[in-house]
């Protein structure tokens, strides 16, 4: 199995820093094909921290799709993800594609 | 044309000769300052407790002025290794070492049985998991390591301490209570205390032992970022289990498990790239 694949499995695995930790990697290798997976977490998702760490991992993909995302959670009843979220909205990545 | 040609092909080996020379010479010299920026290497090395092999043929080059990062599950051998660099081991019966390891400018084989320890330790500074203040006051912990290196002048000694502490990102919430004693701070500001009192001797390399696996989450924020920040200064080595710990402040970063040195590499491809699959199922938590 690829690397890559064991990371998206990763999103899944009962111990939280492990989730946590493979959030980050994927962020860091900007994966495009892990931006579903890490969707559908946010859907159920409570814990601030987990959701932040997505949301900069979303970041650092940088996609439109990405950002989009992204911006759903600016008005997150939890002012820590909101005031997160504005914070680095104000540098918004540029996209590779444009 | 043929004289033509000829003069050609001697502009070409003239100019393709020399810049093959010159290659060659850069990749020497990369080689030579490479080497000059290795600060400890470790070279065959073993090391037992009793009977018990814990560390397995380790090879591994530590950088100068960077920060290195050991991680791998609970019992890899891990914090075996950062102790063998300042010889920690020695406090304890039946602990036996076999290979190298040098250190950096001083050309000494740290496993050495005849080296002095006192001046090692003074070179290789340590910072443990839990703070450990000595029951002194704030000013007394950082000068304790210049006083026992003899130095008198007090002077000397408040300017080194305020240094210490202002490399330690203290300073500011001390300054106005250094009589106090160290046990009336939080356990973040002990821990960056112990740091304090560790660089105060100005010593080559500090070796940290999971430094903030006690400490709150704004406490592990300054921690990693004071790390960052003295790396300009000295060679640091750490052991930590977080993972992202390590992708965050490390330069270098090596994988044990069962005390072998599955990988070392640049921490990015540790994470991004890992060469060895043990290495990528530990980081998605398929063992461990």
């Amino acid at each position: 199995m690829p690397f890559e694949e064991k990371l998206i499995y990763a999103l899944k695995h009962p111990v939280r820093e492990i989730r946590k930790t493979a959030i980050f990697i994927i962020g860091l290798k900007k994966m495009r094909s892990a931006i579903k997976e890490l969707e559908k977490i946010l859907i159920y998702e409570e814990d601030p921290i987990m959701i932040i760490e997505i949301l900069n991992s979303l970041k650092n993909i940088g996609t439109e799709e990405a950002m989009e995302i992204i911006e759903r959670f600016k008005f997150h009843s939890s002012s820590l993800i909101s005031s997160y979220i504005n914070k680095f909205l104000v540098h918004k990545p540029i996209n590779d594609n444009n | 044309m043929v004289i033509g040609s000829v003069v050609i092909d001697n502009i070409k080996n003239l100019i393709f000769g020399t810049k093959e020379k010159a290659l060659e010479e850069t990749k020497e010299a990369n080689l030579i300052k490479s080497e000059s920026e290795i600060k400890i290497e470790v070279k065959e090395l073993n090391f037992y407790y009793g009977d018990f092999k814990a560390l397995k043929n380790i090879n591994l080059k530590v950088p100068t002025k960077k920060i290195t990062a050991l991680i791998g599950p609970s019992g890899c051998g891990k914090t075996t290794l950062l102790r063998c660099f300042n010889r920690m081991h020695d406090l304890y019966p039946d602990s036996r070492y076999e290979g190298t390891i040098y250190f950096n400018p001083y050309g000494i084989n740290i496993v050495d049985k005849n080296i002095d320890l006192l001046d090692l330790r003074r070179k290789i500074g340590m910072v443990f998991q839990r703070p450990n203040p000595f029951p002194k006051s704030i000013f007394e912990n950082v000068a304790y390591g210049l006083k026992v290196n003899g130095i008198r002048d007090k002077k000397l000694i408040q300017e080194k301490v305020e240094w210490a502490l202002r490399a330690s990102a203290l300073w500011d919430e001390v300054k106005d209570r250094l009589k106090e004693n160290a046990y009336s701070l939080s356990g973040g500001q002990q821990q960056r205390l112990c740091i304090a009192r560790a660089i105060a001797i100005e010593p080559d390399v500090v070796l940290f032992d999971e430094p903030t696996s006690a400490l709150d989450p704004i406490s592990t924020a300054k921690i990693e970022e004071l790390l960052i920040q003295l790396k300009e200064k000295l060679t640091i080595i750490i052991v930590t289990h977080n993972m992202q710990q390590a992708a965050r402040v490390s330069d270098y970063t090596g994988f044990m498990y069962l005390g072998e040195l599955i990988e070392f590499d640049k921490t990015d491809k540790i994470f991004t790239v890992p060469k060895e699959k043990l290495t990528e199922e530990y980081i998605t938590g398929r063992f461990g």
